[in-house]
């Protein structure tokens, strides 16, 4: 695996915005001075927000099998009486 | 959660005995169907989640109480919408409510990550969505502790991030 050039660790940082304020202006002035750091802290950024949207499917995924179980499993038929009888009036 | 080690599943399953109900009655209150009332609760446990683990929440009332009040304001937003009331909060709250209309190109994307790596991609999850710290993810994922576990997901990052900016380049369509 090629690995990069930049410290993927600080890139982190910097995205997370846990550096601290003398570093994060050294960074900045790094991505100013440096197109190839800019492009790889937007390529990583761009990992960032792929993995936050699969977090958040496969816990809607979670969610929508729960609902499925409380919806359909007996042991949970008053619970559904409850309900429905809410939408039946 | 976390606390009490609880599963997610458990923790969900309590939440739609528990929380549900309340959502529900104050939907139908309001006019709404029961299906409506599901897709309502089911954005308010994601956002309820996504605060929660990111320790962004103090709750101040029980949890069945956050989560009717979020589900309220989601539910009052998305009136507002279909009455075509497009306000600045409405902007900012369709990040969580519209997620499904991804792109094409990031489901792609996705799925391609998905055969690339599988692990690399959980152990970036455990990390930056649900929020667990080093030592939760070395245990997870039978590293031999925290350093090892830094080192590992640090490699996935860099794994990863090559393959998108590849297959980004490679394939115009995925970028988005």
């Amino acid at each position: 695996m090629k690995t990069s050039a930049f410290n993927t660790g600080e890139i982190d940082s910097y995205l997370l915005q846990q550096l601290p304020p003398g570093n994060k202006l050294v960074f900045d002035a790094k991505l100013m001075l440096c197109p190839e750091l800019l492009e790889t802290v937007e390529w990583q950024r761009k990992v960032h927000h792929l993995v936050q949207l699969r977090g958040r499917q496969q816990f809607k995924a979670q969610i929508n099998a729960v609902e499925q179980t409380v919806f359909s499993m007996p042991e949970y038929s008053s619970f559904r009486q409850k309900l429905w009888r809410l939408f039946s009036k | 959660m976390k606390a009490t080690n609880e599963t997610r599943e458990d923790w969900l399953t309590r939440l739609y005995l528990t929380a549900f109900p309340n959502v529900a009655r104050h939907i139908a209150k309001q006019g709404g169907s029961l299906d409506e009332a599901k897709d309502v609760f089911q954005d308010a446990l994601v956002i309820y989640y996504e605060k929660a683990v990111a320790g962004n929440l103090q709750l101040t009332h029980s949890e069945q109480a956050y989560l009717l009040g979020i589900a309220k304001h989601i539910w009052y937003h998305q009136q507002q919408k279909q009455k075509g009331r497009v306000s600045e909060e409405i902007l900012n709250f369709k990040d969580i409510a519209e997620e499904e209309f991804l792109q094409p190109s990031t489901n792609r994307l996705l799925r391609y990550l998905e055969t690339a790596g599988q692990k690399c991609m959980d152990m970036l999850q455990a990390f930056y969505y649900d929020k667990q710290n080093m030592k939760e993810i070395a245990e997870r994922f039978g590293l031999s502790g925290e350093r090892s576990a830094t080192v590992q997901k640090h490699k996935c990052l860099e794994k990863v991030r090559n393959n998108v900016k590849e297959k980004s380049l490679t394939y115009e369509d995925f970028c988005v």
